[in-house]
């Protein structure tokens, strides 16, 4: 009789133990929860992003601490409009509307010499509007500071988009050959374009477009030929 | 022959617990994920992030209020003058085309997540490699008008440029990577339209298992390119010399 209270007091405990321990767990999930990889990934990309943007932040305050003061010691109407008339410039030059000139690169892009089997549904031989998306983007890494396509300046709202047999840079349709002019560190660029791994090698080696590259030590690119519009946009008003 | 029922019974009763433990561990694998980390770091990262933010919400009012300043000097001035509030109005637009405002108005926003991990897409699963998406969306967005875009809350501008660095794209020299947020200021209707052309780049990346999501805004605002940028080889070609 004695044994059997005994196991009977162990059943009793095991069922309490039973339930105590999924509690226990429960509880700790909250505390303890777990995330993916993914989440870690995004969430440092943040952090990083944000360190270097107060970075910078830093350095435009201090350029516009000096403008302040510049204009604390305007005093006439005249000097005024010199420190404008400065700041216009420096900004149209930035976003592409002065001619510019400066060391660079040449680049003439054109399709492949291939002859075209009929029937063929194979259209690697020719430029398209990525190739050159993908060469552009590369020139930029690179730190080309101004770029022209076949007299086109391309500015930050150029589209290159394909148009049937032509290339369309500022609503203009080019047609091969594409002579893209960059100004920059030419050696960068020139490295941009032709190193192992770069687009344009690939563009030259496997898809045997012709790409041809010439180093100048003054070349002249041409400023937006359209007048700036802005239908969509304004300022974003104070105290909100 | 009590004792070896007694012992089957123990038997049972492991294996049995054995397969409850195992179930138990698959559910949680499946529903947290495969490469799960416990959550203390993010905790960290979290908590980090929230104090930057602060510092730079700060050191940006305290640009915007020098800013000010300098309006008001602009504008006290174009008082006196037509022609300085003539400069100084175009000098505004110039600002805000070329990224240094923050500038509101109508258009879209497009939010791109990676497929998920899935062995049927894991040859060209993510955005990282695939930053050519990107530059053709761009490319999308300029052709029907857009006229300023920032993506993951970075001015779109004349110079940026998009490179592989390693597992994130560094977009204005700043790490970026999925989710990818686009914002666009112009006409949403067209844009919309543009980017969902049957055979565009929306269903191209939708066929490898992008998901994407694109909302009409009938107001959004775009940040303001934050770094200096100096042109060391470009020089304009001034008019005197020819």
């Amino acid at each position: 009789m004695n044994k059997y209270i005994i196991k009977g007091i162990i059943l009793i405990m095991c069922i309490f133990l039973g339930i105590l321990i999924p509690y226990q767990i429960r509880n700790n999930v909250e505390d303890n929860s777990f995330v993916s990889l993914s989440t870690i990934k995004e969430k440092q990309n943040d952090v990083d992003k944000i360190k270097k943007e107060i970075i910078d932040i830093k350095k435009l305050t201090k350029e516009q601490e000096k403008k302040f003061q510049k204009l604390e010691d305007v005093n006439d109407t005249r000097e005024m409009i010199e420190v404008l008339e400065k700041d216009i410039e420096k900004y149209k030059t930035l976003s592409g509307f002065n001619d510019l000139e400066g060391p660079g690169i040449v680049l003439t892009v054109q399709d492949s010499d291939k002859e075209y089997i009929y029937g063929e549904s194979d259209s690697s031989g020719i430029v398209h509007d990525a190739d050159i998306q993908n060469i552009l983007n590369d020139l930029k890494v690179a730190g080309a500071e101004a770029i022209s396509i076949s007299g086109q300046r391309v500015i930050l709202n150029s589209p290159v988009k394909c148009g049937g047999p032509v290339i369309r840079v500022n609503n203009k349709n080019l047609i091969a050959p594409f002579v893209i002019r960059a100004i920059g560190d030419s050696k960068k660029l020139y490295a941009a374009i032709d190193a192992p791994g770069a687009y344009g090698r690939y563009l030259n080696d496997s898809r045997d477009l012709k790409l041809e590259i010439k180093e100048k030590s003054r070349i002249v690119v041409p400023r937006y030929s359209n007048t700036l519009e802005i239908n969509y946009m304004k300022l974003v008003e104070e105290g909100e | 022959m009590k004792n070896i029922a007694s012992k089957t019974l123990i038997v049972a009763v492991c294996v049995l617990l054995g397969i409850i433990i195992s179930i138990q561990y698959k559910t949680v694998n499946d529903v947290v994920g495969p490469d799960s980390i416990p959550s203390q770091k993010n905790k960290e990262l979290v908590n980090e992030l929230a104090r930057l933010e602060e510092e730079k919400e700060g050191l940006m009012n305290e640009l915007t209020n020098l800013e000010n300043k300098i309006k008001k000097y602009e504008s006290e001035a174009s008082k006196e003058s037509d022609y300085i509030k003539e400069l100084s109005e175009e000098l505004e637009k110039y600002r805000m085309f070329s990224g240094y405002e923050e500038v509101e108005g109508p258009g879209v926003e497009i939010v791109i997540n990676e497929p998920e991990i899935n062995d049927e897409y894991a040859h060209s699963s993510s955005i990282v490699e695939n930053y050519d998406y990107l530059l053709d969306i761009i490319s999308y967005l300029n052709v029907t008008g857009s006229e300023a875009i920032s993506i993951n809350d970075l001015r779109y501008t004349s110079y940026s440029e998009m490179l592989i660095a390693g597992e994130h794209i560094n977009f204005n020299n700043k790490p970026i990577g999925a989710p990818i947020k686009i914002k666009a200021i112009g006409p949403s209707d067209d844009i919309e339209s543009a980017l969902r052309i049957s055979g565009g780049i929306i269903n191209l990346m939708e066929s490898y298992g992008f998901q994407i999501e694109i909302k009409k805004h009938d107001k959004l605002t775009i940040p303001r390119y934050t770094e200096i940028k100096e042109l060391k080889y470009a020089k304009p070609i001034s008019d005197d010399e020819e």
